[in-house]
Parts: C-alpha cells; structure tokens; sequence
C-alpha cells in the first residue's frame, strides 16, 4: 500500500491520480474512490461492551487518545455501526448476541479482537465458559496485549483503515 | 421462578407480553423492556424490565454474561499465579481487588509483609480507588447523556493511569502486590510523579465537582431517584458507597483495619439521602480522603525491604534477579491446610476471599465475592417503582460492573 501511495505523489499528486483513477474506471471508478475514503473516516463501533478491556476502550475515546481523529466513535445502535470492537472475553453466553449484533451491522463491516482472551482465551485459557472471537465472527485484526494499551487499539484502527478499507 | 430467556422465535421489532399474566391488574397493560445487553454505557448486563406505561413494576437481572469460571480455574494453579487471575476481575482496580487473596494466601504461607510494602499496597490501592471512583462518575455521566463529565473522567483517569504504569509497571493490570510484599519499591521517579499527580487532581477535581453535581440536569436527574434506605440497604446486602449512600457507617478500613490502615487512618463517608445523588456523593468525598490518605502515607513511609525477610532469605537470586528471584522462592514453600479469609474494601465495596487450601501448590477450593455481586440485588430493587428513565441513573450509581459481577 505504501508504495502505491508513494508512487501516486510520484505521479504528480491528485490532480493526475484523479485523472487516472477516471481514466481507467469511469465514473464508477470514482464514486467508488469516494465511497472508500468515506467509510475510511467513518468507522463506527457499536456500544457492545463484552468484559474488561472496555476500560481500555473508554480511555481510547478519552481525551489523552482520542479517536475520534480516525472517525472513530461508538454508536448506540448496531445498525449504525460498522466496526465491531471486541473488548476481550466472549463468554458463551455472549457468544450469541456478539453474532446477533454483527449480522445487524449494514455492509461494509469490519471486526477488530482486542486482547488476549478474544485471541485464545489469555489469561482465562481452558475456561469452560468461553470461545475464542474467531469461532463467532470473522476478525480482520487482532491487538494483543491484557489489557491492549489504547495506543495499541489506534494502531489496529489504522490497520483497518488502510489494509481493509482502502483495498475493498 | 423460570429463568428468563429471549424468545429466539420472536423477530426484532414485536412486542412480547408478561408471562405472569396474573400479577397484573385487570386492564392494565404490562409489556417486558429487554436492556441489554447492547446498549449505550458499560453493558453485558441484561435487564428485563416489567413496565406498566413508563413506571418500572418489577425488574430481573439476567447477570452472567462475563461469567468465565475464575473460582474453577483457580483449583487448577498454583498459587502464585493467582494474583493475575482474580485481578481480572476489576482491572482498574486490580490492587485492591487481589489484596484478600494476598492476606488469605500470606496467612496460608506465613508470611507478613514489611511495613513497607505495606505502605505501598495502602498507596496503590489508594490510588486506584480514585480511577476508579474516576471511572464509575465517567460512566454515570455517559449514562445520563452527559459526555463532558466523561472526559474529565477519563482524562485524569489517563493521568492515574500512566503514574500506575510508572510505579507499578502497568496501566491496567499490574498485579502489584504479591503474597508477602510487593512487586516493585517506590523509586524518587515514581514519588515525584505521585506527588505532582495529586497537585494536578487537587486542581481540577472543584471543576469537576462544579460542572457534575452543582449541574441542574444532573441534580433534577439524580435526586431522589432510586431511593434505598438504611435498613432495606442492609437487608439487601449493599456495600461499599451503595452502602455509606444510605447512611450505614461501615467501611472494612475502619472496622477491621488491614494492612497500612491502623496507622493510616480513614475517615468513613457516609451520606443520609440514600438515592443515587447520595451515592455518587459518597464516592466524590472518597476521593478527597484518599488523596489525604495518600499524602499521609507517602510523609510516613518507612525505610526496608519490600518483601518478607524468609522469602528473601530462601531467594539468594533476589538481588540479582529482582522479583523473579522471588518467584523462584515461591515454588518451594507449601500452604498449611486450612480454611483462610481475606476481606478488604475494594473501591466499590467489600471484597472477600475464602481460601481451602491444602498442601499443594494449588488450593483445594477458592471462594471469590466481589462487591458488584453484592450490589445486584439492591440495584435492581431500588429500580422497582421509578421510572424507565431512570433505570440508567440508577444503573451505574452503584458502580455495577459486569465482569467484576460475574467473575
Ligand atoms: S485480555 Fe485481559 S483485560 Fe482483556 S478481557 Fe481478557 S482478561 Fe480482561
């Protein structure tokens, strides 16, 4: 991706990219462009809390990280989210409502797994009550750490941005 | 009583009406709210709520959903790995939290901490008490709708976040205290950055206190709402500042001091309303006396070692290898069989650990009781009678927090 980049300011910056980007897909191709760069700042987590490293996640959405400058902040509601956020454990019983939420989440969509437990059970592992994040929903990323520092959750929303989003 | 379950045959959207058909007055009409366990603020808790028009008649909690088997896992390894689990508990809270399972297992072992180390564990777990206090009006305030409060919160929780980290290592989960000390001594660094961090709470907290409870929106939404008196809170089992917010004066710092705290002496807060205000009051003055309490701590820290003088002596590689020397030491020692009690007063009320050991490295059974726990029922029975409105304004002024609930 960086080199694309690099080569896209090679090429004489977006006046040129643009003229490209029409040249080979029309309108379509551009529309397109506009769609991606608009679901790149507009990631969305739904408020769905499932254990501990949602402390982690209030301070991301504090002051001192503050991601709202990537575009993301936590909805109420699922179906106006598009950014899963799994904040660690998912318990059996959460099991259930953490797929009911994603299917209620509108295309494009995007699921991050933050911490240890949500990898392979961490801490908890052999625990007869849990299920690792990847047996309910497909995960783009994963952000290890228990809890995962917030710098770590921006790095994750980057990774999104740039190797989900602007490749869709 | 049937369990409750969401009725998986139903699409989203219909309405579902109660089962206990009986228990409603002819004519009136009662539909069953399902809260959670999606919804905005800290949630993985459900709530099915029996409404009669906007008035809440009756509410199950359906608790459980970040129930991950810590009392199980914990027969399964060896003490001295323990710490790390139960902390997980309440994470911004983790000193206070494994402090009962560190006097269980000391008592189990016995060892006794220096007056040090001591020190030490009464000063973290002073300063998480604060984060979390921090955490618990944040939270309110994002239930109420009120995001500036939320800021504040997590700004200076930031702050305490990162002199943790400097002190003990970690943001979050530092697992600082260990049976018989303490992981890691207080250098002039972590002194200074504690110092200057209560300079700058002593600073901002009248703002904080100006914007959040002299707010009319707050007051009008706060006051009076989810009354719990003194006897029905006791009745109900309430500790912590649910407890203090209906006017009992019980705080285990002062009523079976532990560690540091008979010489450190807090003053117990206590407010007489009983309704959410009065809770959240609570928790407000417990916040100036442990910036107090730190303070006074920090002027009378003694001189020492930080870990117990046997562990030390059965530990040649301590000074070389720092804690991890210690840990070695650890693997050799075996509990006496027995049934040990550790209580303490984590920050959102009294937090217990019954420990059946026996001679292996593993305990025979751990009981684990936490302070959400306790709150529970009293929450959902001071919801009985208001409105849905206030259902979120009661919610989060007893500071319930699923995974602490849970284990
Ligand atoms: S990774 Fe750690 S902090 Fe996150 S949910 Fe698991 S135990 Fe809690």
């Amino acid at each position: 991706m960086t080199s694309a980049d690099g080569d896209g300011r090679a090429n004489g910056g977006v006046v040129s990219r643009l003229r490209r980007i029409i040249a080979e897909g029309g309108l379509r191709g551009l529309a397109s462009l506009a769609a991606r760069w608009g679901t790149k700042w507009s990631l969305w987590p739904p408020h769905l809390v499932t254990a501990c490293c949602g402390v982690e996640v209030g301070h991301l959405f504090g002051p001192a990280y503050d991601a709202e400058r990537y575009g993301a902040l936590p909805m109420p509601a699922a179906r106006h989210s598009n950014l899963l956020l799994i904040e660690g454990t998912i318990t059996m019983k959460m099991a259930k409502f953490v797929k009911w939420v994603y299917e209620q989440m509108p295309e494009p969509k995007f699921v991050i797994a933050m911490g240890a437990c949500a990898i392979k059970g961490g801490v908890f592992y052999g625990s007869y009550h849990m299920v690792p994040a990847s047996n309910v929903v497909p995960v783009d990323t994963y952000v290890a750490g228990c809890p995962p520092t917030p710098e770590a959750l921006l790095k994750a929303i980057e990774d999104v941005q740039r190797r989900r989003v602007e490749s869709l | 009583m049937r369990r409750p379950e969401w009725p998986f045959y139903l699409k989203p959207g219909e309405t579902f009406f109660v089962e206990r058909e009986e228990e409603i007055a002819p004519g009136e009409r009662g539909i069953v709210l399902v809260i959670g366990p999606q919804h905005p603020g800290a949630g993985h808790l459900r709530l099915f709520a029996v409404v009669n028009g906007d008035v809440v008649a009756d509410v199950r909690p359906d608790p459980g959903f970040v129930h991950r088997g810590i009392e199980k896992l914990a027969e399964k390894r060896p003490f001295w790995v323990l710490g790390p689990l139960l902390e997980k508990a309440s994470i911004m809270d983790s000193p206070n939290i494994m402090l009962p399972l560190m006097h269980a297992l000391e008592e189990a072992l016995g060892l006794e901490p220096p007056p040090r180390a001591k020190y030490l564990r009464l000063i973290m777990a002073e300063l998480t008490r604060i984060r979390t206090h921090l955490y618990d009006l944040a939270i309110h305030a994002i239930f109420l709708g009120h995001s500036t409060p939320f800021m504040w919160g997590f700004g200076l929780g930031d702050l305490i976040a990162e002199v943790e980290a400097k002190i003990a290592g970690a943001r979050t989960t530092a697992a600082y205290p260990i049976p018989g000390g303490v992981r890691r001594d207080l250098t002039t660094d972590g002194r200074q950055a504690l110092e200057s961090l209560l300079r700058k709470l002593e600073a901002k907290l009248p703002d904080f206190y100006t914007m959040f409870f002299k707010n009319p929106v707050v007051k009008m939404r706060l006051e009076g709402v989810g009354v719990l008196d003194a006897k029905r809170a006791v009745e109900l089992g309430a500790v912590g500042p649910s407890l203090r917010g209906s006017g009992v004066d019980y705080d285990v710092r002062a009523a079976r001091p532990y560690d540091a705290y008979a010489e450190v002496k807090p003053e117990v807060q206590v407010e007489k309303a009983g309704d959410a205000m009065a809770r959240q009051l609570v928790r407000w003055r417990e916040v100036e006396e442990s910036i107090r309490l730190i303070r006074e701590a920090l002027r009378s820290l003694p001189e020492g070692e930080i870990v117990d003088e046997s562990l030390l002596a059965s530990a040649p590689n301590y000074r070389r290898e720092g804690i991890a020397g210690i840990y070695g030491a650890f693997v050799k020692l075996r509990p006496t069989r027995g049934e040990y009690l550790g209580l303490v007063e984590a920050a959102r009320g009294a937090a217990m650990v019954q420990l059946f050991a026996s001679p292996s490295p593993t305990p025979f059974r751990l009981r684990f009781v936490t302070p959400s726990w306790r709150n529970l029922k009293p929450m959902v029975e001071a919801m009985k009678g208001y409105r849905i409105a206030d259902i979120p304004a009661i919610y989060m002024s007893f500071g319930y927090f699923p995974p602490e609930a849970d284990r």
